[in-house]
């Protein structure tokens, strides 16, 4: 047979054909589609048998009750737990990626010797580090010009924290401070007026009647956040939250009404408030005898009358309406909780704006009721007490230039300090800094060496009591996962630091300690125990022994003091019934007005603020920022568009920000619900952190600063 | 019209289940800890810093929404926005042409097989919700962090198109124990997608909107509850609810008054 074109061409069509019908195309194409999506680059991720855990938050002093889900060993997602006593099943954007922090790639696995001025690390074997810091540890012992030894415990009330004031202890003026949490220093106002028994106070904030916010991050991470969102849900009247900030945060957008207030006049509203309630006779009706007593003061008298509504009104910039409707509101919903500040980094108030606001606590009745701010007992303490602790300090009582040798543990609240702050308290150009980090950026600008730490879900982890919760509570965060083999506690740390300054120094190990915490509390026999597992919550006194206790807590537990017995405060022992309190709060009123009193010019008020549910380490949380407007990114300054059209500034341009402390790159944001005047650049806790850009008064507080904002020419 | 053409057009409104959402946006606080409970549980992968809102992968993203005043009366509402689960006409469906969209039947799922995905973006354009996203990196996690993954789900590669489907892994996990308890019907209770399971506030809740006595059913029904874009006549399976007129307002507008900041 001849074959001949058409038999090549009907042979070609059949195999087309044949082929397409036969499986083997699609076979292929199934084939090609799944290798496409299988490139080597692409991670499978690994399987095993889910098997659920516990722990505690440890990322921050709220202490969430945590569930982790792992495959095999491998955490690989958080969530809350909603029978938790305090965090009723919340946990905020940084808790749930609490998973991924040891994953840092900016994790250290050795000690790090930095050059601060070049931002680089210094080639030193972990040896000659340890070396280096015994010997400048020894000179302190030795050379007065070298300065004081200080330590910054970025948690106090843990057993570790016993170790640091011990070290504090073996040194003159050696200094134990404890960072300005804004929840304790505005309730230190109250310190020893329920009496020994009760040193510290917590806040009832459940059944508060209604709550006065000047600018407290209610819905941002103030506080143990689970619980007042646990009353938003459950209260049919909604929480009667005012909200008095000058920028429209997520809380503001929570309350139930927002009440723009020029930066800084806080206090002065304050008093404004207090003013329209005496005046209206609407305080606690208990509180007569009180303010007859206030009334025999004449300072009291005197700022009181030269703040009317009218007058508070034009300095404060709230309407005279406003604020006597905010005056009746609170008094007609006692116990009103009064707060000031609170986030963990936007910056501390001064006492006197402490002691402003609280007079509203005070008026409404809202101390030691239920609902308001009430007495708490301290945590059992170690039994036997170790010996030698330096006591806690304030940063603000540490003169300036005094601290030769600084430790600094940055475990949990990152850069709760400014650095600007720090270096203000450092011996120039002598002082040594050492910051216990699991990353070499932390306080990168300021220290000397970094020594690495486990990270949460690695580290053991005592969790005392959170600031404002109304009783003693005690936790574990318990490791999930191995650290680093050379990251080891900061109490291993100071065992090597003391041996290798050849310190007179008895070892101690966090794990001795807080089983003698747990001693302490079996001990106690009060209060009760949730058990994360199974959700029961059972007497402290049903547990056989401190063992059986120290097994429940290692799985996932947490201790509850009980409610101690109603106490009646003993008023007379507040600063509010000392006359020359008044005589400063005036003083203070009349230069607060001075301040606001001054033409706008060229210059707007710059306000740092915190984004802590943000402040994470994961690269997810891009999520948030670059990948969606809901957060502002590092660098972002948010102006009203009537400042930016006074500055001929635009939307996304960039600009720099000037005060006498620095300048500062950022890119242009318009917000609508700014007070006019004023910049608001969030906290990044990098190098650009805009609270090194505020002034630093004599109280080491930073907040509302003049500042000049131009549009760079690119 | 073919038979075909009719249920793709009816896809999933006769479904035996008609799982949807009911988002409280007085209760949102735009706090984002849903967009990261879905990255977890999802496998989203971090994108490159160059990276911005447009490029960027957020199964579930919350939109800050202003009232468009200017201040002092400026004031803002957070919207989480995901996929609406469209059960009529639902775009992305009709216009695929790799079926790679489909809606299923027994839940009226709207589910997405990036498997089967061309890449070729015609259903993002299609979405009026700018509920989809498209991979314009591979999927690349910091080292280590891989071992974090959820085993569940699959990482998607670089060129395909991704967007939420209700937590379908956990979705396949209840019906395995529905099945390993000898039933083949899955109920809304038996799961809670990642986004409802975090959610601080209570703002959301996950059910099935044919049954009446659910929550979502009776909250779909509330006077103050209503649906992005509805005069498009999707059907939508994600239900909205505010007290706040401006707010309401807002669906009809397709956020185009959303806030930059």
């Amino acid at each position: 047979m001849k074959i001949d074109r058409r038999h090549v061409l009907k042979f070609l069509g059949g195999s087309a054909l044949g082929t397409a019908l036969s499986p083997l195309p699609w076979k292929v194409l199934d084939d090609v589609s799944i290798w496409t999506q299988n490139w080597s680059w692409i991670p499978v991720p690994p399987k095993g048998e889910t098997v659920i855990r516990h722990t505690t938050c440890a990322l921050c002093p709220a202490g969430c009750g945590v569930k982790v889900r792992c495959i095999g060993t491998q955490p690989v997602a958080l969530s809350g737990l909603p029978g938790h006593p305090t965090s009723h099943g919340f946990l905020c954007p940084g808790g749930l990626l609490g998973h991924h922090l040891p994953y840092d790639p900016r994790r250290i696995t050795q000690p790090v010797r930095l050059d601060s001025a070049a931002h680089q690390s210094v080639s030193r074997s972990p040896e000659q580090i340890l070396s280096d810091l015994g010997k400048a540890l020894a000179r302190l012992k030795t050379d007065a010009s070298a300065g004081r030894f200080a330590i910054i415990d970025s948690l106090p009330g843990r057993s570790t924290s016993l170790a640091y004031r011990q070290l504090a202890s073996q040194f003159p003026g050696g200094t134990y401070i404890v960072p300005a949490d804004g929840i304790k220093k505005s309730l230190c106002v109250f310190n020893g007026v329920f009496g020994a028994a009760y040193p510290e106070l917590g806040i009832d904030v459940e059944r508060a009647g209604s709550i006065l916010s000047f600018g407290a991050d209610l819905f941002e991470g103030w506080g143990t956040p689970g619980r007042l969102l646990r009353k938003q849900q459950e209260s049919d009247a909604g929480l009667r939250l005012t909200q008095i900030e000058p920028r429209y945060s997520n809380t503001a957008a929570m309350a139930e009404s927002w009440l723009p207030i020029w930066p800084g006049t806080e206090p002065i509203l304050a008093l404004g408030l207090a003013g329209v309630i005496i005046r209206e006779k609407a305080f606690n009706p208990g509180l007569s005898p009180a303010i007859d007593a206030l009334n025999q003061i004449s300072d009291f008298r005197d700022l009181l009358a030269a703040l009317p509504p009218e007058r508070t009104a034009e300095i404060c910039g709230i309407s005279a309406e406003a604020i006597s409707r905010t005056a009746q509101e609170i008094a007609a919903h006692p116990p009103c909780l009064a707060l000031l500040g609170g986030s963990y980094s936007g910056g501390p108030f001064g006492e006197d704006d402490y002691l402003s606001v609280n007079l509203l606590n005070l008026l409404t009745g809202a101390l030691g009721a239920e609902g308001g701010l009430v007495p708490r007992r301290a945590l059992p303490e170690i039994d036997p007490p170790v010996a030698n602790l330096a006591s806690p300090t304030d940063l603000a009582g540490v003169p300036d230039e005094s601290i030769g040798f600084l430790m600094i543990d940055g475990t949990v609240a990152r850069q709760s300090i400014p650095s600007a702050v720090l270096r203000r308290k450092l011996v120039r150009d002598k002082a040594v800094v050492v910051s216990f980090s699991s990353v070499a950026t932390e306080y990168a600008d300021l220290s000397h060496y970094v020594l690495p730490v486990p990270v949460y879900l690695e580290a053991f982890q005592e969790i005392p009591t959170a600031p404002d919760f109304p009783v003693a509570a005690f936790s574990f965060s318990v490791p999930l996962l191995s650290p680093p083999p050379a990251a080891t506690s900061p109490v291993e740390w100071v065992n090597r630091l003391a041996g290798s300054a050849r310190l007179d120094w008895a070892p101690l190990s966090t794990e001795a300690l807080a089983e003698a915490r747990i001693k302490a509390i079996s001990g106690c026999k009060r209060g009760s125990v949730y058990s994360y597992a199974d959700g029961a919550m059972k007497s402290n006194s049903d547990f056989a022994s401190a063992e059986e206790l120290g097994k429940a807590f290692r799985s996932g537990a947490s201790w509850l003091d009980s409610a101690p017995d109603p106490v009646k405060p003993e008023l007379t022992k507040l600063p509010y019934f000392q006359p020359e309190t008044w005589g400063r709060l005036k003083r203070q009123v009349n230069q607060r007005i001075e301040v606001r009193s001054k033409p706008a010019d060229e210059t707007v008020t710059l306000m740092p603020f915190a984004t802590a549910f943000v402040a994470t380490a994961s690269p997810l949380a891009g999520k948030l920022t670059r990948e969606s407007d809901l957060y502002p990114r590092a660098g972002d300054a948010l102006i009203s568009p009537s400042t930016a059209s006074r500055l001929a500034l635009q939307e996304g341009q960039r600009a720099e920000l000037e005060t006498g402390k620095g300048r500062l790159g950022v890119r242009i944001r318009l917000n609508e619900a700014a007070v006019p005047g004023t910049v608001f650049v969030p906290i990044s806790g990098s190098d650009a952190d805009p609270r090194n850009l505020c002034e630093i008064s004599e109280d080491s507080i930073w907040r509302a600063t003049p500042a000049k904002l131009r549009r760079l020419d690119v | 019209m073919s038979d075909s053409m009719d249920q793709k057009k009816e896809s999933g409104r006769h479904a035996s289940h008609r799982f949807g959402m009911a988002v409280d946006l007085d209760r949102c606080n735009g706090c984002g800890a849903c967009m990261l409970a879905c990255s977890v549980e999802n496998n989203i992968a971090p994108v490159p810093e160059e990276a911005d809102d447009r490029k960027g992968i957020t199964w579930i993203r919350v939109y800050k929404a202003s009232n468009g005043a200017a201040f002092p009366e400026a004031r803002t509402v957070f919207v989480p926005v995901l996929c609406q689960q469209c059960g009529h006409e639902t775009p992305c469906v009709a216009v695929c042409p790799q079926q790679a969209v489909d809606v299923d039947p027994e839940t009226g799922i709207v589910g997405q097989m990036p498997e089967r995905c061309l890449g070729c973006r015609y259903c993002m354009a299609a979405c009026p919700y700018h509920a989809r996203y498209f991979n314009w990196w591979d999927p690349v996690w910091p080292k280590g962090l891989e071992k974090t993954l959820n085993p569940a789900v699959a990482p998607r590669m670089r060129g395909v198109v991704e967007k939420c489907n209700l937590c379908h892994a956990r979705l396949q996990a209840a019906q395995a124990k529905a099945a390993a308890e000898g039933s083949r019907d899955v109920k809304a209770d038996d799961y809670q997608p990642a986004c409802v399971e975090v959610c601080p506030t209570g703002a959301l809740t996950f059910g099935d909107l044919n049954d009446p006595a659910s929550g979502v059913s009776k909250l779909a029904r509330d006077q103050n509850s209503f649906r992005l874009l509805e005069r498009l006549g999707t059907d939508p399976k994600i239900y909205y609810r505010s007290k706040r007129s401006w707010v309401r307002e807002l669906a009809e507008q397709g956020l185009s008054s959303r806030s930059k900041s």
